[in-house]
């Protein structure tokens, strides 16, 4: 495959990976306060991606995929809510380990790599650009 | 669904192929540049039509779409060279 190519191939895996990590950080902001139905039931865990570098089998072109879309094991923060659904018999009621802080750095640094990789294929067309222009001088 | 213009395209290409495979290194049957270049366009094509029904992500049907268009640019910069190649040939002085 052209080198131009397989760059911009590659930099579109990453377009994709990115947009992936986005629907898992859009999911854990939604369920931020997705709490359990019952008595002392468990709260919505938060879900965690991390990337891998694999050859893409159809086109030969490295790219990045998912490699797992994990749980975070941390412990859920406790609040005392006696007459919430989901309280145990002290009155707490478990809420979902997802920090917003935190989801939104993630979301900051995923709209930064995205950025990037659309900067990435944009060099490369501007290249593939000036290459073919030589023909018509 | 049909994108026209594209579709056009990738039938003119079929049909260049055709012609230049008679006369020309360029169309040697299958796997030759005509092909690839019409198999190139409906690649474009498919997954441009497949984002608009949802079924391929965005990123890849816009990758698609650019490959096909740096192909067909390519072409027909290249085109536009053989063409004017013979026009000099026919405003040679005799």
């Amino acid at each position: 495959m052209d080198p131009l190519n397989a760059a911009s191939a590659t930099a579109f895996s990453g377009l994709e990976a990115q947009s992936l990590r986005m629907r898992v950080l859009a999911e854990n902001i939604a369920n931020a306060e997705s709490t359990g139905k019952t008595a002392g039931a468990d709260p919505y865990r938060r879900k965690t991606v991390s990337f891998e570098s694999k050859l893409d089998e159809v086109s030969g072109v490295p790219s990045v995929k998912i490699a797992e879309m994990g749980t975070d094991g941390s412990e859920f923060p406790m609040e005392n809510r006696p007459g919430h659904p989901a309280a145990d018999k002290e009155g707490n009621v478990k809420l979902p380990n997802v920090n917003m802080i935190v989801e939104m750095t993630d979301m900051r640094l995923a709209g930064r790599a995205y950025e990037a990789n659309l900067q990435v294929i944009r060099q490369g067309r501007e290249m593939a650009a000036n290459l073919v222009e030589l023909l018509r001088t | 669904m049909q994108i026209g213009a594209v579709q056009a395209l990738g039938d003119s290409a079929v049909t260049a192929e055709k012609l230049a495979s008679a006369q020309s290194p360029l169309g040697a049957g299958e796997g030759s540049a005509f092909a690839q270049f019409s198999e190139i366009l409906n690649a474009g094509e498919k997954a441009a039509i497949g984002a608009i029904n949802g079924q391929v992500p965005m990123s890849e049907a816009i990758n698609k779409v650019l490959e096909s268009e740096r192909m067909l640019t390519t072409v027909i910069a290249a085109r536009d060279k053989f063409v004017n190649a013979y026009l000099e040939l026919t405003r040679m002085q005799i």
